[in-house]
């Protein structure tokens, strides 16, 4: 898991699997298909609008009355239609204007829409572009090439666009590594397409030339696809072509299967954006590939919940098990003594349990993880968890053991194991340990579980492990504050108790054998 | 008991002297007394249900003695537990040195109930 890992579009995404579960009405009957970060729309070829996946309120608010849609565009939580009587509808995200189309664009011819992060851009035939929305995020400005646009694309940065002959020109008025267009292709190109990292411009000979950055290696094009390309469409980091033969193609970020395209024939169409994917097939048919959703949703930096959640009770479980073991030896250790002399030492001993074990755990542990904790890096700072939570935790064991070695010491073995010579350390851990160990171990199985939730608490409270490193106690910590609902218990209430059911199936078992 | 130093705090000697191979008992180091204990003097315990200790195996309560004080590897003193027990008679030696007390007890009651009491008794004379 790459803890660094975050993603601005999908944060705070319920549990489903949904994202690309066409209508059953589309399925095999689909025109056209855009797909937002995690929702999909659809037009089928009687004009019919189609949503589906995770939508918010206001994207379920589709307005009444469209007539006939002829195509559809959806960006990172708004949609964009175009009617067949070129009028346009946007609803969804409403802020920075997004919902206010110009009224030039809607009196113009359009003929392509497209709806990015918090922006709608629009192209009329005669080559001029429409831009609404928030424009701080990307910055779009057509330039001295407003009039000769003749398809454009848009990414989480900037827009691209093919002009009337055949060039490709990044629009915008600052330095990208978009701006670097690769001169080969200039005068050719027919479409072009963006990743959030690679552009690719596709030639009238079916070629594709890629420029940007590789983060995914999408500068690896498979074999048998150059030359051969008859579309190309583009997600956040993979890119999909449909070939000469009708079958499709993917490559790039596979972080979900995205680029994991199924056996096709005969497709027509292939739409590819964020995560999903989808190809329609000459009879309509829609196949699709890709994220479907996440199955305990997202937190709050689009993070999957149920993976931090298995990587998270690795740690919490780790800090558990280490700082049993340490409380274990020293309960163990000091009970022993102090049970088996008995006197002064037990007396010192005890004393000393009962002042540890009357500093009050949480502020103490608070106050040490703030003094130190800063200082020190984050492995160093589990590390001090787990011995705090250790040193702090022994004398219940070591009450108990102590208790049980006090009644053991006067059994007849114990004086029987002094006639033949053996030393008294060895009477204490080799011959009446073995007889007492099992209430303790009883004991330190239940502390486990004590332990691993009070690493929860610290960490909840902020004071024990820290971001990004994933802990049960980070994660309801994270999720508190997003939903107060019934929803965190379920998620939290099902991890927390299934180690400590384990632990005593474990403990049966060892007492049974 | 008193001559092993092996009664608790209530138990004292007053005055006199313990005299053992010359040695004054009364006055040697503890770590000297370990040396005789089990060694040179040991006590018979009556009751083995009580003087075996109930989690280690007869072979090992056995060979532990002989691993203390004549420095033997556990192999050797495990041959040497088989072979006290064969001369008390105990059936089925082998057998009967990787049992726990409380099974080779009630084991060996049952197939020798015509002596006298548990044969068991007799291990613990066995140094």
């Amino acid at each position: 898991l790459d803890k660094n890992y975050q993603d601005a579009t999908q944060q705070n995404i319920r549990p489903a699997f949904n994202f690309m579960k066409v209508p059953g009405a589309l399925k095999n009957n689909a025109k056209q298909i855009d797909g937002g970060s995690t929702f999909g729309a659809g037009i089928d070829k009687n004009g019919n609008l189609y949503l589906w996946g995770t939508l918010t309120d206001k994207l379920k608010a589709m307005p009444r009355g469209m007539g006939k849609i002829a195509q559809v565009a959806t960006g990172l939580d708004h949609i964009l239609v175009l009617t067949e009587d070129n009028t346009m509808y946007t609803w969804g995200y409403d802020r920075l204007n997004l919902d206010k189309i110009p009224q030039d664009a809607q009196d113009a011819d359009i003929v392509q829409i497209d709806a990015g992060h918090q922006v709608s851009v629009a192209l009329d035939s005669d080559g001029r572009i429409y831009i609404w929305g928030n424009q701080n995020i990307i910055s779009i400005s057509p330039g001295p090439y407003q009039g000769n646009i003749k398809k454009f694309t848009l990414n989480t940065t900037t827009a691209l666009a093919v002009t009337n002959d055949g060039q490709v020109v990044c629009m915008t008025n600052k330095e990208t590594p978009f701006n670097a267009v690769p001169e080969e292709a200039q005068g050719r190109a027919i479409d072009v397409v963006s990743t959030d990292k690679t552009a690719a411009v596709l030639t009238d000979d079916g070629h594709i030339y890629l420029w940007g950055s590789f983060p995914f290696q999408e500068d690896v094009i498979p074999e048998g696809v150059q030359g051969n390309v008859k579309q190309i469409a583009a997600g956040r980091g993979h890119f999909t072509v449909l070939l000469n033969d009708g079958t499709v193609v993917s490559w790039g970020q596979n972080n979900h299967g995205q680029a994991n395209a199924p056996k096709m024939s005969n497709i027509e169409k292939v739409y590819s954006n964020y995560y999903q994917n989808y190809a329609i097939d000459s009879n309509g048919k829609v196949y699709t590939w890709g994220l479907k959703g996440y199955l305990m949703g997202t937190d709050q930096y689009g993070r999957n919940v149920f993976l931090r959640l298995l990587t998270g009770g690795r740690i919490t479980l780790t800090i558990g098990a280490i700082s049993v073991i340490i409380s274990g030896i020293l309960g163990i250790i000091i009970g022993g003594f102090s049970g088996y002399y008995g006197g002064k030492i037990d007396m010192v001993l005890m004393r000393m349990a009962e002042i540890v074990g009357g500093l009050p755990f949480l502020p103490l542990a608070m106050i040490l993880s703030y003094l130190i904790g800063n200082k020190i890096p984050e492995t160093g700072r589990i590390f001090m968890i787990m011995v705090i939570l250790g040193v702090l935790s022994w004398p219940g064991i070591a009450r108990l053991v102590r208790a049980q070695m006090l009644s053991a010491r006067e059994q007849e073995f114990v004086t029987a194991a002094k006639a033949i010579g053996i030393k008294e350390v060895k009477i204490i851990f080799r011959h009446i340990l073995p007889n007492v160990i099992t209430v303790a171990l009883v004991n330190l199985t239940l502390s486990f579980a004590t332990s691993m939730l009070t690493e929860s608490s610290l960490s909840f409270l902020g004071f024990g492990v820290t971001e990004p490193s994933p802990t049960w106690g980070k994660y309801a910590h994270g999720k508190y504050q997003y939903y107060r609902s019934s929803r965190l218990l379920v998620e939290m209430g099902l991890p927390c108790p299934l180690p400590q059911h384990s632990n005593h199936m474990y403990k049966r078992s060892r007492r049974r054998a | 008991m008193s001559i092993l130093r092996l009664l608790d705090g209530n138990g004292y000697i007053d005055s006199g002297e313990i005299l053992f191979n010359g040695q004054d008992l009364t006055k040697i180091s503890i770590n000297d007394m370990y040396k005789i204990r089990g060694n040179e003097i040991s006590v018979i315990f009556q009751e083995p249900m009580t003087s075996l200790n109930p989690v280690f195996t007869i072979e090992r309560q056995i060979s532990e003695t002989f691993m203390v004080h004549q420095n033997m590897t556990k192999k050797q003193a495990a041959k040497e537990a088989v072979k006290m027990l064969a001369d008390v008679q105990i059936p089925n030696p082998e057998d009967v040195v990787k049992q726990y007390p409380p099974s080779a007890l009630r084991w060996n009651a049952s197939a020798r109930h015509d002596s006298n009491g548990p044969c068991m008794q007799t291990k613990p004379v066995d140094c």
